[in-house]
Parts: structure tokens; C-alpha cells; sequence
């Protein structure tokens, strides 16, 4: 019940292109900001 | 340099502005002046007769007034101000989907052909000159990767939001290492996993995306730095580069 609850968002594919862009973007944004971070 | 992120993000609020009002294809338009923008950052602050950050406010600031004014002077056709600045997910598309995976492409390469030169420009760029190093097209390049994956998180986030999506993963990888190749993949995996995340709960909380992935990474901040204490690791040491390069 619980299960089908929290996988219902993966029925439309607004969530889902969102989730990609949401977890791809963040993980480049954390590479790219890390290297400007370590500048003086 | 944290602040070029911020300022980035401001700075192509003008092209989305611009592109909107004028009917080109957002990633195109706001691509092209996100690239525009940094470039211009790099080449004034290359000159070295102002600060990079000064040169950072400027541009940006210039850019980010710009959209606003286009949004005034054309009423808001076209264009959702509001999605703009706090980021929607229903702007989200398949094409998207595809300008991550390119930037993602994109910055995997630079890393990977590139990584010794990176390291020796962000540790030492006077230096990494003198051996050879192209600091200059480094810098250039590492820019405009930061102009794409501001271009790709904007939908998300929005204009006011990704400058913690840009600074948190790096801050809270900083807490829990001193090694800057650690540092690398690990901001990677606490942006990718504050996103995920994010929208999950966004979605179950209806509330608006941009927010929520901006506290789970803010939450995250905080029980890390609580966690590592005032000894944490790296806390009060200078990063390094790593042993293996």
C-alpha cells in the first residue's frame, strides 16, 4: 500500500522527466560548483 | 568563486527573458547568452585590473536587469515570470531531459581527458601556467559547463534557488573530506541524491520543487556539519589534491 503510494508519481511523465533532470542536474552542479568552491 | 554560480544563474535570467519574449527556443537563446555572459566574466577578470567577483556582479547583475526590464517593457508575454525565478516541473520536457544528458556528457569529459590540468588550475593557476597549463581555456571550459548545468537545473529550481543547489553539495562534500577528488564525486552523488530526493517529496508534499530540493540539501548541510562536530574532518585544513591525481 505504502509501496504503490510512493511509486504512483512515476506514472506521469512530467515527474519523471523532472526526477532525471532534478538528479542529473544536481549531480552536475555538484561537480561543477566543487571546482569554483575551491578557488580563492 | 562561489559566487559565479549565483551570479550565472542571474545572468541567464536575461537570455530566458530574451529568448521567451522573442520566441526562440529557451535552451537555445538562454544557452547562447549564458555562454555569452561567461565567457565575459572570464575575460574581464582575466585582465586583472578588477576582482573576479566584482566583474561577476557586474555582468550578472547587468544580465539579470536586462530580463527584468524585457519582462516590464513586453508586459510578461510569453514567458511564466514566476516559473522562471522559483523553477516548475511541469516546463519540464523530453528535450530537457536530453540538454542534461549532453552537459552530463559533456562534463564526464572534461574530468576524465582533462583532470590533471583541472586540478593544477583550480590548486594553483599561476603555477599551472607557467608549466604549460592553459589556464585560460580551462577557466573557459569550466564555465561553460557551469553555464550548462545552470541552464539545465533552471526549470527545476529557478533563478533564485540554484545558487544552493551549486553551493551546498560542494560545502557539505568539504566537511567530510580534505581530498579534492573525493570532494569531486561526492558533491556529484549529494546533488544527484538531493534532487531525486527532492522531487519525491515534493511531489507527496505538493509543494513546488525548487523549494524542497533546497531543504533536503539545507537539511543535509546541517546533520553533516552537526555530525562532524568542530573536529570534522577538513574542517580547519586546506584542501588537497589528491595522492593518485
Amino acid at each position: 500500500m505504502i509501496a504503490a503510494e510512493l511509486l504512483r508519481p512515476f506514472e506521469f511523465e512530467f515527474f519523471r522527466n523532472g526526477l532525471v533532470v532534478a538528479t542529473m542536474a544536481g549531480a552536475c552542479a555538484g561537480w561543477s560548483a566543487s571546482t569554483s568552491c575551491s578557488r580563492a | 568563486m562561489s559566487y559565479i554560480g549565483h551570479g550565472l544563474s542571474h545572468a541567464i535570467f536575461g537570455g530566458f527573458a530574451a529568448s521567451t519574449l522573442l520566441g526562440i527556443n529557451f535552451l537555445l537563446g538562454a544557452g547562447a547568452w549564458g555562454v555569452a555572459s561567461a565567457l565575459m566574466i572570464n575575460g574581464v577578470t582575466r585582465r586583472r585590473v578588477i576582482r573576479s567577483d566584482a566583474a561577476i556582479g557586474v555582468i550578472t547583475t547587468a544580465s539579470f536587469a536586462l530580463g527584468l526590464a524585457l519582462f516590464a517593457f513586453f508586459d510578461g508575454e510569453g514567458g511564466s515570470f514566476d516559473a522562471a525565478l522559483f523553477g516548475s516541473i511541469l516546463g519540464v520536457g523530453t528535450q530537457d531531459v536530453i540538454a542534461i544528458a549532453v552537459v552530463s556528457v559533456l562534463a564526464s569529459t572534461l574530468v576524465f581527458l582533462r583532470y590533471r590540468a583541472l586540478l593544477f588550475t583550480t590548486f594553483d593557476p599561476e603555477v599551472a601556467e607557467v608549466s604549460g597549463v592553459n589556464t585560460a581555456r580551462m577557466d573557459a571550459l569550466l564555465m561553460l559547463v557551469l553555464a550548462g548545468s545552470i541552464l539545465a537545473t533552471m526549470k527545476i529550481l529557478g533563478v533564485t534557488l540554484i545558487a544552493a543547489a551549486l553551493v551546498i553539495p560542494p560545502a557539505v562534500a568539504r566537511m567530510l573530506t580534505t581530498s579534492f577528488s573525493r570532494m569531486l564525486w561526492m558533491s556529484s552523488a549529494i546533488g544527484a541524491c538531493c534532487g531525486f530526493v527532492g522531487m519525491n517529496l515534493s511531489y507527496h508534499l505538493d509543494v513546488q520543487s525548487g523549494p524542497t530540493i533546497v531543504l533536503v540539501a539545507a537539511t543535509m548541510f546541517a546533520v553533516v556539519f552537526m555530525a562532524t562536530g568542530p573536529l570534522g574532518r577538513g574542517r580547519n585544513r586546506d584542501l588537497r589534491p589528491a595522492r593518485a591525481g
